[in-house]
């Protein structure tokens, strides 16, 4: 899905065959590799991965909602027991995942969706609004979709918001605060991603979509004595 | 999610409830600027009680009105903001620009027993 062309703004400076490697590692490995890794100022060690789940849905207001509610249940009812997961936490996750599908609705597609929708007349929101758990099938491929990916690992989750709007030219640039390409949308939506999550990732190019990670950190992994 | 408006002398106070987010956004900053139209109160407060969440997506309303109460002399307050709610006020720097009031312990107390959780602020 991402080629070479794409622009990628990272907060950290793993790679994608890093995450891969950690997500294979034992515990024993991890320990080593948190210490080295941890000394080298590099990203979290995310673990094994325990559990996966993907959401489709058309670009549209009311599945913001939708988006915060599932990664709420998947996240409060993990069985990892080293989690304290407090509301405030999970209000803070809310939060960043709101951002990120909103940015995904409002500028990614120019809130694409809703114009479909009023130029096909009010009969055409139950088709619209087609949403798909699970197997990513093309039920929903005639409108605009947001794809969300949801991964719990030993040591921290990750949540990945994936569209295939415009794009964003400048990363970087798109993730100041003070950024806004939109009327009244403040530019406050990567600074509240970064302030509570661990890890964003943001990787686009125009017309070829954006996709954002987010990724919070649950427990460290166990340190050699 | 609903939202209504109440004037009272020169203030208008406008309440939302639910989860305000984009998808509420648009349809609450015409209301409001209809409500700021057609009356003459100065001041604006909204009563943010039965909010449970915003984002950047509703404060952009709030920041949005805000300058239009400001620029002709008027007061901006929110009033009943929970605690999660008013750490995002705070982070957006909301709190250096208006008046917030926070929720009631006591209200707090209900909430917390409702959503079965804890506040570790």
């Amino acid at each position: 899905m991402m080629s070479e062309a794409r622009a990628e703004m990272i907060s950290t400076d793993m790679t994608s065959t890093d995450m891969i490697r950690a997500a294979e590692m034992t515990d024993s490995e991890m320990a080593d590799n948190a210490e080295n890794a941890e000394n080298a100022g590099n990203a979290m060690i995310t673990g094994a991965l325990l559990n996966e789940a993907v959401l489709e849905f058309a670009a549209r207001g009311e599945n913001v909602a939708l988006a915060r509610a599932v990664v709420t249940s998947l996240v409060a009812n993990c069985r990892e027991p080293a989690w304290d997961m407090t509301v405030s936490t999970l209000e803070e996750i809310k939060v960043a995942v709101s951002e990120a599908v909103s940015n995904a609705i409002i500028h990614g597609y120019k809130g694409a969706a809703e114009n479909q929708d009023e130029n096909s007349g009010g009969n055409a929101v139950n088709a619209v609004n087609a949403v798909n758990m699970g197997n990513v099938v093309n039920t929903v491929n005639t409108v605009n979709t947001v794809k969300m990916r949801f991964r719990q690992y030993k040591f921290a989750f990750e949540i990945e918001v994936a569209d295939e709007g415009v794009g964003i030219a400048d990363v970087a640039r798109a993730m100041e605060p003070d950024f806004s390409t939109g009327v009244e949308h403040l530019g406050l939506g990567f600074a509240f991603m970064q302030s509570f999550m661990d890890e964003v990732r943001v990787e686009s190019a125009p017309g070829r979509g954006t996709v954002v990670l987010l990724r919070k950190r649950l427990a460290e992994p166990l340190r050699k004595a | 999610m609903s939202f209504g408006f109440w004037v009272e002398d020169n203030t208008v106070l406008a309440s939302i409830s639910g989860e305000v987010d984009m998808n509420i956004a648009g349809n609450w900053r015409e209301a409001l600027e209809r409500q700021l139209d057609r009356c003459v109160a100065r001041n604006l407060t909204f009563d943010f009680s039965r909010v449970t969440f915003i984002d950047s997506s509703g404060l952009g309303v709030v920041l949005g009105r805000y300058k239009r109460v400001i620029s002709r002399g008027g007061r901006v307050r929110i009033i009943g903001a929970n605690p999660q709610v008013y750490r995002i006020l705070q982070m957006s720097g909301f709190a250096n620009l208006m008046e917030i009031e926070r929720l009631g312990d006591a209200d707090l107390a209900d909430l917390a027993g409702f959503a079965g959780g804890r506040y570790d602020e």
